[in-house]
């Protein structure tokens, strides 16, 4: 059975016979089950006829009450043999009985029936009367005799099915299935043994056809196999022994289990047979550098394999066969088969070299190192020209995204000054974008468009960039030679610590720059901020009397003209000295909450009338919700400056154009950094772009000096740009500019947003003289011109004029006769006590004092939104004058 | 009353008969009808008509075998000598002799455990109201007695008749005399008395043997029956088997006059003188 069940015809057959044998029992099991219920049926159905004609029959007996009669039908019915008892009764009683003996024969009997029996219970009637009963007890032997010979005979066919299925199964299969398998075994064995000189022939298109046709494919497949293992093998071998590293394997006792040629000459043995076999830990790494012995339990190699993980070693030697040694690095690797570890790969090189090479790299970078600033540049790129063996190296800052100016650059054993070059289309722009880079040969064919390789006629290239601390490209660090591949690997990672330190250097150099241009504008602001208030003095001095002077020689028209020439060129100066102490910070300025968009749509609108239709001025101005706290004058000024700066810029140009832009700017870190004066960081950013003759780069950190101008004597003074500096600087923002010559500047002014509505709207200048009505005007000031021409002044506008030349003078002159006085013009800067001083102690004694400020300058006077302060700038025009006075006595 | 009975014998009964078999030599064959206690193959000689039979014949130096078959064959038959009334024989068959031998009565049964009253009939209309049980194919003319009201019920034995009576399915069966008895005896030997029996007069009528026509001097046959007759009254044992019939003292009155009557009434001797 074992043998039957071991073969598949076996199983095939067994499970075929299982199968018919399950279908066809199941099948008789159904029928078995159909047929007894059908004749359940039959015999119920077959009963309670009987028991009906049985009533029927008996009618007229039991009413005759004829036992004889009843006895002969009894009789009839009791014939057949499904009939196992029938009772009679008559009036509930038992008229006749016959059952069945055990030979099946009728006998009488009384009613004590039990078993398991068809029964059926009849009334007989006569004329409709209920006379008696029928019983019939149904026998459902002969039905299971019947069926059980039925199964019997269908077993015997089902049985005698099967043994002619299994004779049929057997010889078809033998004949379809086992003798061609033996064929193809045949065949099977003699490939397994080499043979692969007879293929299996079939002349079938059916399964087995197939899998010989397998067979074939499979026997070309292996002896393709064995060919191309027996290839491989020799591949693998030729690989093994083309490696420049020794390369050894070990199995799990760390014996070699095989070694490539490098492996051998390494280690000083002629014949692999002297290494396979053997302990390599005890061949060639038996004893550390130092001379004490290394127990294998500790080898990075052993414990590769031991712990199923990989090991680098680079500082520990190899012993040689004829006892010499040599540093080694090694990688060990352990080799899985069916995830169980087998052994390991080793692979080492001689580190000689490389340690000797990292001793120099090292000594380089120290001696580069201990520098700082521009000496640091310099000593990088002389280190690097030596070390590695350059002809050009190279440190260089990016001035934009196309320029590189070198800080410090060596070719050819001397230092090269002043030397920029364009990065587009050269290996430094891959540097910049890509990191660093080494292209070993034909560096000039790979970058065709960089000229100045071809000038250099270098070969390979080595280039690092240089990062600021977010890691922006700001500089590149790189060497050229005109030899092939001739920097060393390790010479990268020297490039990667200097190209760091190099990036440091740059960063600290640029805030020292920013450090003393903010020193050097700071001092021209203090410089010009006290000439401007002995200035102003004087120009009020002159703007008074010229008003004082025109109304007395009315009737001399040419007299009057010249005069108000003089009066002119005074506001001018004034005016010059207003820009001044907007760059020193040091005017007065009037804060308010703004929006900025509509202000600069107002400029715009203004503006636009008084360029050339050959210019095309356009606007993008976003955010309608941006507000910023400032000085609407001042802001205005610092825009109109920036327009006109544009309108000249783009003269001559053709297509001529000017872009206003407004937009929101949220400032990261390195905008933060680059403008450490700022504090915030939302900005409203206006811009002023325009695609004129743009600023040369040396010009470019001077342009916000006072007096500093590039355009013809008389055309421009020197101050818009110093003006704009100090007043945006003064409103907490900050300027950038963007310029290439020859394509246009875009300048960019930052202001702080500011949450809250906006405010302020430019208003209407009035120019109407307002008079007075005799009232008094205590007019304090230390500068006797102004003080005698103010007096004149006032009284000329229709006041009483008391005076006084400082604060104390102020404050006596208000004890004795604060009655009378309405109004009080202080200067702020006095000697003695303060216009500020005076009046809070006069305040202190009348609250309802009036008091207007004066000033030259004041730089403690910025004044803010909430101030209900008035202040006057020095010289003031008469018509501003009267008016602030004229609001201040109406106050009262 | 009378024409009562002249119905029921025209009704009852098709037992009585006697066959006379053709005689040769010493030994006549005659045919019945199985008739208890009259007629019966299975009672001693043959009950109280065979015993008759054979006590004549032993007296006329014959030997009567008496073969029994049923009454519709007999009837059937015209060349056989049969036993039993002869009115219903002699519409099919001419027969040379006929000898009365002896006389039986009719009477109604009933069973007295159901009815409070004792029933008397005297005429048809007593028995309206009445379930009247009767032997099946006894009953001539049906609509007679349904014009009658009284209400039939046919059986097919004595035995059923009786049975029926008991169980109250019938209220009176008519039957003669001693067929009733018998009948009572043999299923309720243990309440003989309780069936109480009405005897209708007028209701006698005669058992006869009657010789066939072909038989071999058929009229000498006959004389020879009736001396033997003569001769089993004269000596007594003609008496004593009645009584063994209907025990001593209890032979109805007038049967020897009904049996005179009856031999001059077939007597054709005699009557064809008077003719």
């Amino acid at each position: 059975m074992t043998v039957l069940l071991n073969s598949i015809k076996g199983k095939i057959i067994f499970a075929l016979l299982l199968i018919v044998i399950a279908v066809l029992s199941s099948f008789e099991y159904y029928q078995y089950v159909q047929e007894e219920r059908h004749l359940n049926q039959e015999l119920t159905e077959a009963g309670e006829q009987k028991a009906m004609r049985l009533a029927q029959n008996l009618e007229l007996p039991l009413w005759e009450l004829d036992g004889d009669w009843v006895g002969e039908i009894l009789a009839t019915e009791m014939m057949e043999k499904e009939t196992y008892a029938i009772f009679v009764y008559s009036d509930g009683e038992l008229f006749t009985g016959l059952s069945r003996d055990e030979a099946w024969l009728p006998i009488d009997a009384v009613n004590n029936i039990s078993g398991d029996y068809v029964f059926n219970s009849i009334d007989v009637l006569h004329e409709g009367e209920k006379i008696g009963t029928v019983k019939l007890y149904l026998s459902r032997k002969f039905m299971y005799e019947a069926l059980w010979n039925q199964l019997v005979v269908e077993s015997m066919a089902v049985v005698v099915l099967s043994i002619l299925l299994i004779i049929f199964l057997v010889i078809a299969m033998e004949r379809i299935i086992v003798s061609p398998l033996e064929s193809i075994l045949k065949i099977v064995r003699l490939m397994s043994s080499g043979d692969y000189s007879r293929d299996i022939k079939t002349t079938r298109q059916d399964e087995i056809a197939m899998v010989a046709e397998g067979f074939n494919l499979l026997k070309r497949s292996v002896q393709e196999r064995e060919a191309d293992l027996l290839h491989s093998e020799e591949r693998i071998r030729l690989l093994l022994d083309s490696t420049a590293e020794g390369i050894y394997g070990l199995d799990l006792e760390g014996n070699c289990t095989f070694a490539n040629k490098m492996c051998l000459k390494l280690t000083g043995y002629q014949n692999v047979d002297e290494l396979i076999g053997n302990n390599m830990h005890n061949l060639i790494h038996h004893t550390r550098s130092d001379g004490s012995h290394y127990p294998v339990e500790e080898c990075g190699i052993y414990k590769a394999f031991k712990s199923g993980s990989g090991t680098h070693v680079d500082d520990e030697v190899f012993w040689r066969k004829d006892g010499t040694s040599f540093p080694a690095g090694y990688s060990s690797f352990p080799v899985r088969k069916d995830g169980e570890i087998i052994g390991s790969v080793v692979t080492f090189s001689d580190i000689t070299e490389k340690r000797q090479a990292e001793s120099s790299m090292q000594t380089l970078v120290a001696s580069t190192a201990e520098h700082v600033g521009d000496d640091f540049f310099k000593a990088a790129v002389e280190n690097l020209y030596h070390w590695i063996d350059a002809d050009v190296v190279i440190l260089s800052e990016l001035s934009d995204s196309q320029k590189a100016r070198a800080i410090a650059m060596m070719a050819d054993g001397k230092f090269i000054e002043d030397y920029s070059y364009d990065i587009k289309g050269s290996p430094c722009e891959n540097v910049a974008s890509e990191g660093i880079c080494y292209f070993p040969e034909n560096i000039v064919n790979l970058f065709p468009e960089d000229d100045e390789l071809k000038q250099l006629n270098v070969e390979s290239y080595l280039g690092a960039p240089i990062k600021d601390q977010s890691g922006k490209p700001i500089g590149v660090l790189c060497a050229f030679s005109r030899s092939k591949d001739n920097f060393l690997p390790a010479t990268k990672n020297v490039f990667k610590i200097i190209a760091a330190r190099a990036g440091v250097e740059i960063e600290r150099k640029l805030l020292e720059a920013q450090f003393l241009q903010a020193q050097k504008m700071e001092a021209i602001g203090t410089l010009v901020g006290g000439i401007a208030h002995d200035f102003n003095n004087t120009l009020a001095g002159i703007t008074g009397n010229i008003y004082l002077a025109k109304s007395e020689v009315r009737e001399l028209p040419e007299t009057l003209s010249r005069l108000q020439d003089i009066e002119a060129l005074s506001f001018r100066a004034a005016g010059m000295i207003q820009q001044l102490l907007a760059f020193s910070r040091k005017g007065t300025v009037n804060m308010n909450p703004m929006v900025i968009s509509s202000f600069l749509k107002e400029i715009v609108k203004m503006h636009a009338v008084a360029l050339p239709e050959s210019i095309r001025l356009s606007q993008d101005i976003e955010g309608n919700e941006m507000e910023v706290l400032g000085d609407i004058n001042q802001l205005q000024q610092v825009i109109m400056n920036l327009l006109n700066n544009a309108r000249d810029a783009v003269e001559g140009v053709k297509a001529a154009e000017i872009i206003l832009t407004l937009k929101r700017f949220t400032a990261d870190d390195q905008f933060l950094k680059s403008h450490p004066a700022i504090t915030g960081k939302e900005f409203a950013c206006i811009s002023v772009i325009d695609n004129g003759s743009g600023i040369e780069t040396k010009n470019l950190e001077r342009i916000f000096e006072p007096f500093f101008t590039t355009k013809e004597a008389g055309e421009g003074t020197g101050l818009g740009l110093a003006m704009v500096y100090g007043t945006i600087l003064s409103h907490g923002g900050t300027i950038s500019v963007d310029s290439e010559p020859g394509k246009g500047t875009a300048m960019h002014v930052y202001l702080p947003l500011l949450n809250g509505d906006g405010k302020q709207v430019m208003a209407p200048v009035d120019e109407e003289v307002a008079h007075g009505h005799g009232e008094t005007i205590l007019l304090v000031d230390d500068d006797e011109s102004v003080l005698k021409t103010g007096s004149d002044l006032l009284e000329r506008l229709g006041y009483k004029v008391l005076l006084g030349t400082n604060g104390l003078h102020a404050l006596e002159a208000y004890k004795v006769y604060g009655n009378e006085i309405g109004l009080v013009i202080l200067d702020i800067v006095m000697p003695k006590m303060g216009g500020r001083e005076a009046a809070e102690k006069i305040l202190e004694t009348d609250e309802n004092a009036k008091i207007i400020f004066v000033t030259g300058y004041d730089s403690h006077q910025k004044i803010d939104e909430d101030s209900q302060e008035t202040i006057l700038s020095k010289p003031y025009k008469v018509h501003e004058f009267s008016q602030a006075i004229k609001t201040a006595l109406e106050d009262r | 009353m009378r024409q009562l009975f002249a119905v029921c014998t025209s009704v009852v009964w098709a037992c009585l008969s006697i066959g006379l078999a053709s005689a040769e030599g010493d030994i006549v064959n005659l045919e019945a009808n199985e008739s208890p206690p009259y007629w019966s193959a299975s009672l001693p000689y043959n009950g109280m008509a065979g015993e008759i039979v054979h006590a004549i014949s032993q007296e006329a130096g014959l030997v009567s075998n008496i073969h029994y078959k049923p009454l519709k064959r007999l009837i059937e038959d015209d060349n056989n000598n049969d036993l039993g009334n002869p009115a219903f024989y002699m519409r099919n068959q001419d027969f040379a002799a006929v000898v009365p031998i002896a006389v039986y009565y009719v009477s109604i049964f009933y069973y007295k455990e159901k009815f409070r009253e004792p029933i008397r009939v005297k005429s048809m209309a007593d028995l309206k109201g009445y379930r009247v049980g009767v032997l099946k194919g006894t009953v001539v003319s049906k609509a007679a007695f349904e014009r009658s009201g009284v209400q039939f019920e046919e059986s097919y034995t004595q035995a059923s008749l009786f049975k029926k009576l008991k169980r109250g399915r019938i209220d009176l069966c008519v039957e003669i005399d001693l067929v009733g008895h018998q009948v009572i005896r043999n299923l309720f030997p243990d309440e003989i008395d309780a069936f109480e029996e009405i005897k209708l007069v007028g209701s006698a009528s005669p058992i006869a043997i009657m010789v066939a026509q072909n038989s071999a001097n058929p009229a000498k046959l006959g004389e020879r029956y009736s001396q033997g007759l003569k001769r089993i009254i004269e000596s007594g044992k003609y008496n004593k088997i009645l009584e063994s019939y209907y025990d001593k003292g209890h032979v109805p009155e007038g049967w020897f006059h009904q049996l005179k009557k009856f031999q001059q009434i077939y007597n054709f001797n005699l009557m064809e003188p008077e003719e």
